[in-house]
């Protein structure tokens, strides 16, 4: 194939990965039979494999190691020490903070739900995705759809015809058994919609246990903001508002504390600020009582389990 | 240090289901791959979630990598911004601040980050960053939006409401310059390994 074809000015943009899939493949035709092409591509991919490197470091969440290796090894049959894993997989969420709690609980209600996890190859990643997304012949892992049960070394031969009446009654089993999956799933849904409905209801005549203005916690800072707290059977609910808060830089967030006397420091999540507003809700399931003050702090990133940064608001609260 | 710890020597006994050898591709690999995924997913629970999918792929499918496509780090980038784009559009939280924050490219980085293991690979990096910032606002916006943002060229042609040609055109300048600046890097790659 003659290099300079029209095709030929697509080498940048898919070796970057801006062609969409119809674009890729055709792209990828053309690069079989055009050597100049390929060579092209392979030393723009080089430089592209680079532009991984220009991200900034960042905190990795703690605890994540235990989680993915402890999920990964704790689902392979191979695995010796996956017990082992799995144990200080649960041992982390022992020790989870109520941020990662709000993580943990979201990970089982996805699974509870029975939607496909990420973590099942095929479905969630790749099937919804976008039709014009690309597929360039990089280098695809674990594409194909891997059930967690190891498959048969071989199908079953249906050679004996006895056996396909098995077949038959089985796959009938089956298919009942799915039947009563499914109308349980159904009823699961009912009584979700349910809780729902009840959990959506305006509230009627709220009054919030605290509501405090948060006041600057130094000097030179402007912000202020407002923390109303509610607390009813289902736990201590936060809701926190900021403005003219200061900016944030690279991976820095705002964090929200509870605090005690100074000792007693409860992580009541992060948020980053838009245009110096910003603010989260959260419902922590736990006694507070005794807590004494809420401050929020310009953190270098949205990962601590401690106060690091500085101290932008606070106020006292009485629980 | 022996051969054992090279990545080559790993992902052989990551492919006979050697646990130990996938903690350790793991701990060499997860602070430049959790990076990566965040900065494209912008979310701490969904990059979390990409680098399980990757070492879960890994794990399952280490067979899939080929060592005459390229380095492992290469690789594992790729298949990296591969699931994290999905996820990202699966989830479809895209936001404008997730998409047209061109400066994300200038940004520094963290001093405290710059551990010994990871020094070469700063270092590079500046390299890497350095050659970004020369490239015009223009085209770093063009990078951002296919590369860490996951757009098609007719995707971003739509969003920033310029012609097909000069989406293609600024792509092409943006890579030629980054050739031009990188290429020494490139044609010795990285190792995270021994």
């Amino acid at each position: 194939m003659v290099h300079n074809a029209p095709e030929c000015d697509n080498a940048e943009m898919y070796a970057l990965g801006g062609l969409s899939e119809e674009e890729s493949k055709a792209f990828e035709r053309h690069l079989a039979g055009c050597e100049a092409c390929a060579l092209q591509v392979a030393e723009l991919k080089a430089i592209v494999d680079l532009l991984p490197l220009s991200v900034e470091p960042v905190q990795t969440p703690a605890g994540m190691q235990d989680r993915i290796l402890g999920h990964i090894l704790g689902d392979s049959a191979v695995s010796n020490t996956s017990n082992q894993d799995a144990d200080a997989a649960s041992d982390v969420t022992a020790k989870l903070t109520p941020a990662d709690s709000a993580a943990d609980a979201f990970r089982e209600s996805t699974r509870a739900s029975d939607l496909p996890p990420m973590n099942e190859p095929g479905p969630r990643l790749q099937a919804d995705v976008g039709q014009t997304r690309k597929s360039q012949s990089e280098p695809e892992l674990g594409r194909e759809p891997q059930p967690r049960q190891p498959l048969p070394a071989e199908w079953p031969k249906a050679k004996p015809r006895r056996w396909s009446v098995w077949v038959s009654a089985a796959l009938a089993a089956a298919v009942i058994v799915l039947g009563i999956y499914v109308f349980s799933l159904r009823d699961q849904l009912s009584d979700l919609r349910g809780q729902l409905t009840a959990t959506t209801e305006p509230p009627q005549g709220l009054r919030p246990n605290e509501a405090v203005n948060l006041s600057a916690a130094a000097k030179d800072i402007v912000a202020n903001g407002l923390a109303t707290i509610v607390i009813d059977s289902k736990g201590t609910h936060l809701l926190v508002q900021a403005e003219k808060l200061p900016q944030l830089k690279g991976n820095e967030a705002f964090q929200v504390w509870l605090m005690k006397d100074g000792s007693g420091v409860v992580n009541a999540g992060t948020f980053v600020s838009r245009d110096g507003k910003g603010g989260l809700y959260l419902t922590l399931d736990r006694n507070l009582s005794g807590y004494n003050q809420i401050a929020i702090t310009q953190e270098p990133d949205a990962f601590g389990q401690l106060p690091r940064g500085t101290a932008v608001l606070s106020a006292e609260i009485s629980l | 240090m022996s051969d054992n710890g090279t990545d080559a020597a790993l992902l052989a006994r990551i492919l006979g289901k050697d646990p130990e050898a996938l903690k350790l591709m793991y701990e060499r690999y997860e602070r430049p791959i959790y990076a990566f995924a965040y900065r494209i997913v912008k979310d701490a629970m969904l990059a979390e979630e990409v680098v399980q999918e990757l070492f879960l792929r890994l794990w399952n499918s280490a067979e899939r990598y080929d060592s005459g496509q390229g380095m492992l780090s290469s690789w594992l980038f790729t298949i990296t911004r591969n699931i994290a784009i999905d996820a990202l559009r699966l989830r479809q939280t895209r936001t404008s601040q997730q998409v047209t924050e061109a400066e994300q490219l200038n940004r520094e980085p963290d001093p405290e980050s710059d551990t010994a293991g990871l020094a070469t690979a700063n270092v590079v990096g500046e390299q890497v960053r350095s050659a970004i910032r020369s490239l015009n606002e223009d085209q770093q916006e063009v990078m951002e939006l296919i590369y860490f943002a996951g757009y098609t060229q007719q995707e971003v042609s739509a969003k920033c409401d310029i012609p097909l040609g000069t989406v293609k055109s600024r792509v092409r300048l943006a890579m030629k310059a980054l050739k031009t600046q990188l290429e020494d890097i490139g044609k010795e790659g990285l190792s995270y390994g021994p």
